[in-house]
């Protein structure tokens, strides 16, 4: 058996459970009244409300992303440098919050969030606002970040355990400092690692439900909030199908965007 | 001591193996040295403390007399190509040369010419805008070596520059490689554990083992008179003779062995010492029977191997085998033939133990 032909299992679990279903929810979505139309498309984009969800959630999903991956590169730095007990217990730290719900972690940064959260006396207390972070834009951020972290610290240390360490040395002694060689050298070389993590924290920031739901509630929502509440709470099947594949083709030009981008930086440039 | 380049009595020490123990050597401008040994004789240890990529435990590193003690590599104004060439697999062989001089802060103009000149220089005028991954081994192996000469170095480091190219290859590289550290007048300090590459690149031959410096010399005195039993045997040398001294004068020693006396050349030893010989396979000729040298002594073939540069015959005298190494037309000699060995006295050599 050819290793082409290893893969017609996962081929078939793929078409099975993921392609038909789509292709079951987008026939769901053109077909509001028993017809073919694209009625719940135009009402969904014509609609300011709905579509400023879509913008918080593309936006928010961004800002996510862009701050998860300025925390992860030093965090991965420092776990392809250190030691070996201390690169276990770095990795379990980092890994440790994948290991609990997302429903009791969102819970967690609710107290932490909340009026009387630690977060927000903090802030109170240096005088930088008075009010808490729950059911605001940051909050969703803030909790996001620390739930998608790992996801983008494993493949940029990944990369970063790949480079040659004669590499580094033949930047020293070609005169390159410290900053030099970070960012001429260890930064680039990273730039696989980071786009893997930036796509994975993208789609997953942008497509999570309880964390945004939780923090966010109905008050600041998202698009997997409303995509619920037109499914379950108003029973609108059709609806939720279109918006569900507004999202999808949202988060995949923007993936498929920056995809584009890192290839065309590092074209050819493959060991 | 004094040279461009000086080690003065350098030791490093992990915990409480030494690798290098009071090494002490100097080079002047424009000289290429070879560190020259085995796995763990400490060669790159020498190498990478030049570098600064290690401390001395003991001892003083100099350049133009400068010292080098807590000077950080990235200052230290020297070049290094490395075993696996570390090029920058993101960037252009013209990005790769242009690294040091954009971090010595070179003018772009003056950058743009000098990275043709380099990469003219190594033969790859025309690989600018390629990738290190789409050239051969040894084109890598000319852009490292570019990259390391366009910054103008004090000091060119070479570390196993050619051990990752296969045989041809590397025979071709190395005289391309002196010739061209020796247009660029650099000096330079090569570290190898293939004897061949050592000879054919460098001016002086350091032959390093367990941590000490054994011998130097011109690749030729290294070859063709190696002071010690590691020496000779490093250099491929295969006959090796006990015996005793019974005299010495101006012409050299005479040491009796099991099948006789041995004449060689001149060394400090004293009458009754022991002491081993030594004969470069290729310095014994098969001569006709009544002709003679220096030395001379008959045996038994043992067996005849073709190498294709030389033929070499096994012979069997008093009980120990010679090897010599005789031009492919010498006619091959069937077992159990008798033959006549001759060499001369100063091919011979006293080893130090």
């Amino acid at each position: 058996m050819t290793s082409r032909g290893l893969v017609l299992p996962a081929l078939a679990a793929y078409i099975v459970l993921l392609l038909w279903p789509l292709a079951g929810v987008f026939w769901t979505s053109i077909t509001p009244d028993g017809f073919v139309g694209l009625s719940a498309y135009t009402r969904f984009l014509s609609d300011g409300w709905f579509l400023s969800v879509l913008r918080r959630t593309v936006v928010l999903s961004l800002i996510t992303t862009a701050l998860t991956l300025v925390l992860s590169f030093p965090i991965a730095l420092y776990l392809s440098q250190t030691w070996r007990r201390g690169r276990t217990l770095v990795t379990f730290a980092i890994i440790a919050p994948m290991l609990v719900s997302a429903v009791a972690r969102s819970y967690g940064w609710i107290i932490i969030l909340g009026p009387a959260g630690i977060l927000s006396r903090c802030l109170a207390a240096l005088g930088l606002g008075s009010g808490h972070l729950l059911y605001t834009e940051t909050g969703i951020v803030i909790a996001s970040v620390h739930l998608l972290l790992p996801l983008m610290v494993l493949p940029i240390a990944g990369s970063l355990q790949q480079i040659d360490p004669s590499l580094i040395r033949a930047a020293q002694i070609l005169g390159a400092g410290v900053t030099r060689i970070l960012f001429r050298v260890t930064l680039p070389m990273c730039i696989p690692g980071m786009t893997a993590g930036a796509v994975i924290v993208f789609c997953m920031c942008a497509s999570s439900f309880v964390t945004p739901a939780l923090i966010g509630g109905p008050t600041i929502p998202m698009m997997s909030f409303v995509i619920y509440q037109q499914a379950i709470q108003l029973i609108d099947w059709p609806f939720a199908s279109a918006a569900a594949f507004i999202l999808l083709a949202a988060t995949a030009s923007v993936t498929l965007a920056y995809l584009f981008w890192a290839g065309t930086r590092r074209a050819g440039a493959r060991p | 001591m004094s040279g461009f380049l000086s080690v003065e009595a350098v030791t490093k020490r992990y915990g409480n193996h030494t690798a290098l123990s009071a090494a002490s050597f100097s080079a002047e401008r424009g000289e290429i040295l070879a560190l020259l040994g085995p796995s763990g004789c400490g060669k790159t240890t020498l190498l990478n403390l030049i570098a600064g990529f290690l401390d001395p435990n003991e001892g003083h590193i100099r350049v133009a007399d400068r010292d080098l003690a807590g000077v950080p590599p990235n200052r230290r104004d020297m070049g290094m190509v490395f075993q696996n060439y570390a090029l920058f697999p993101h960037l252009t062989v013209e990005k790769n040369v242009a690294f040091g001089l954009e971090a010595r802060g070179v003018p772009r103009a003056q950058r743009r010419t000098r990275i043709a000149e380099a990469l003219a220089r190594v033969g790859l005028a025309e690989h600018g805008p390629r990738y290190p991954h789409e050239l051969s081994g040894g084109q890598q192996q000319r852009v490292s070596l570019a990259r390391a000469l366009v910054v103008r170095p004090s000091i060119l480091l070479l570390d196993e520059p050619l051990s990752n190219l296969d045989t041809q290859l590397r025979r071709a590289m190395a005289e391309d490689v002196r010739e061209i550290l020796r247009s660029a007048e650099m000096t330079a300090v090569l570290v190898t554990h293939d004897q061949e590459e050592a000879l054919v690149i460098a001016d002086r031959v350091l032959l390093l083992s367990g941590g000490r410096i054994e011998q130097v010399g011109s690749p030729e005195d290294v070859y063709e008179r190696p002071r010690t039993l590691f020496g000779a045997r490093f250099m491929e040398a295969t006959n090796f003779i006990d015996g005793v001294v019974t005299q010495r004068d101006q012409r050299g020693v005479t040491v009796r062995a099991a099948f006789g006396t041995i004449g060689t050349s001149a060394c400090d030893v004293s009458e009754g010492d022991s002491v081993t010989v030594m004969i470069r396979p290729e310095r014994i000729s098969i001569v006709s029977p009544g002709d003679g040298g220096d030395n001379a002594v008959g045996g038994t073939v043992l067996r005849t191997n073709y190498h294709g540069t030389y033929r070499r015959f096994h012979i069997g005298v008093e009980g120990q085998e010679l090897t010599v190494d005789a031009p492919v037309s010498t006619a091959p000699r069937a077992p159990g033939e008798t033959v006549r060995l001759a060499w001369s006295r100063g091919d011979t050599h006293v080893l130090t133990p």
